[in-house]
Order: structure tokens, then sequence, then C-alpha cells
């Protein structure tokens, strides 16, 4: 029953590309996220990790960016440290918007497969009609 | 007599059909792997599945053997080798293909109604 499991397949590849849209909106919601005075670091940018798979794809692990934080000279911020820089967090809403097109196109390319499925599906149902 | 009437032909289009998804599963499994990193696209290629169809196997039946090719070549920076148009342009094919067999497969059997009620 191999239509089924091209299905399945196409799913697998959607749920992966929603989780990846997920982790990239919490990316852009804490861009702006800063180390408060004595408290822990600001956010770290967060990326998943994809591999392939029998069944289409899974999600292999979710990975944090160890790049360097931004620092940005602001000595009036209540959270700025004895330099007067204060510390952002290290994502890039540049790059998160182009990984966000690449996820939401990858989307619609697993919905075309799994139409194209479906109409396969359903021309073979038709088979045994008059 | 009936073997030859039910025999060869259906057989024939089951085979296609089965290739034909066949090569749904293994597009569908490449576009869901359109980010991942490193990933190698498969392809059902039909000439060669074809081919494997009409070798004969040594039991005197053709083989039913289904060759899905992994392409190495890569154009991509993080070593996929998956690409949009190709896969979309494939899967589109695959879907015309596997509707024409359908539509052959049951003219093929109203045919062979045509035959049992004598034509009338």
């Amino acid at each position: 029953m191999s239509i089924g499991n091209s299905l399945k397949i196409s799913a697998s590849g959607m749920s992966a590309e929603r989780f990846r849209m997920d982790v990239i909106s919490g990316n852009i919601a804490n861009a702006n996220s800063m180390r408060t005075r004595g408290g822990p670091d600001p956010y770290r940018r967060r990326e998943v990790v994809l591999q392939s798979a029998e069944e289409g794809v899974k999600i292999q692990a979710v990975v944090q960016d160890q790049r360097p934080f931004k620092e940005i000279a602001d000595p009036g911020n209540p959270n700025a440290d004895a330099r007067g820089y204060v510390t952002y967090s290290n994502v890039e809403p540049l790059f998160e918007m182009v990984n966000m097109l690449s996820a939401s196109r990858a989307y619609e390319a697993n919905i075309a497969a799994f139409n194209s499925a479906k109409s396969m599906l359903r021309s073979a149902l038709q088979i045994g009609k008059v | 007599m009936l073997n030859r009437i039910f025999g060869d032909h259906g057989a024939n289009l089951r085979k296609a059909m089965d290739q034909t998804s066949l090569r749904q599963d293994v597009l569908s499994r490449n576009l869901a792997n359109l980010n991942t990193p490193g990933y190698k696209r498969q392809d059902v290629e039909f000439g060669i599945a074809l081919e494997g169809q009409m070798r004969m196997g040594a039991d005197g039946k053709p083989k039913d053997d289904l060759e899905i090719e992994t392409h190495r070549g890569s154009v991509r920076v993080d070593g996929s080798s998956v690409d949009l148009e190709t896969e979309v342009t494939h899967l589109a094919e695959t879907e015309l293909r596997y509707q024409m067999l359908t539509e052959m497969t049951s003219r093929y059997f109203s045919g062979l109604r045509n035959v049992i009620r004598e034509g009338r």
C-alpha cells in the first residue's frame, strides 16, 4: 500500500516544517531579550536539526547557537554592565526571516505532494466504476 | 483461455501502477527532506525499472525488482541534492502517468465486460 505511505511521508515533512516555524517564531520573539543585571544570559538562538528517515523526515535535535551575544553601548540602561554595555541575544532577525520563508515554501511543497497522492488514490478508486 | 484473457495485460497494468506509486513515494520523501542538509535525492528511473520488468528471472518469469537510484551529485551549499522545481515537475508527471494507467485499466475492464455480454 504505497500511496498511503506517501501520504504519511508528506505529513512528516509538514510537521517537521511546522516545528521549524515554531522555533523560528520563538527566536524572533526573543530577538531583543537582554541579560538583566546579575541575571541569567540572554536568549540563545535555537535551530532545528532534521534527519531523513524511512518514513520521511524526523526531528533529530534542537541545538543552541553558540555564537557570541550582541553587545550594545547604552550606559543609561538599568541592565548595563560596569563598562556601560547591554548584552542582547544573538538572534539575527534577517536570518530568521530567510529561514521562515524557506520553511513556509517547503511546507507548501509538501502540501502539493500530499494533494497529488490524494488525487492518485481517488483515480484508483474510479477503476471499479462503470 | 481465461488465463489469457485475465493474464498478461492486467498484470502489466498492475505492475506499472505499482511502480508509479513507488515513485510517488520516493518523490514525496525527497520533498519532505527539502531542508535536510546532506540528503541525497532518490528516484525510480522508469527506463531501468521497465527493463528490469522485461528481464526474465531464473524461473522464466519477469523479475519484480524495482530499483531506487540515489543521486549523489549536489549543487547546494548544504550538500543536499534535492531541487524543488525538479521534484515538483516529476511529481506532476507521476500523477498524470498514474491517471493514464487507471484510465487504461478501467477501459480494459469495460472491454472485458463487453466481451462477457457478447457485445450487447
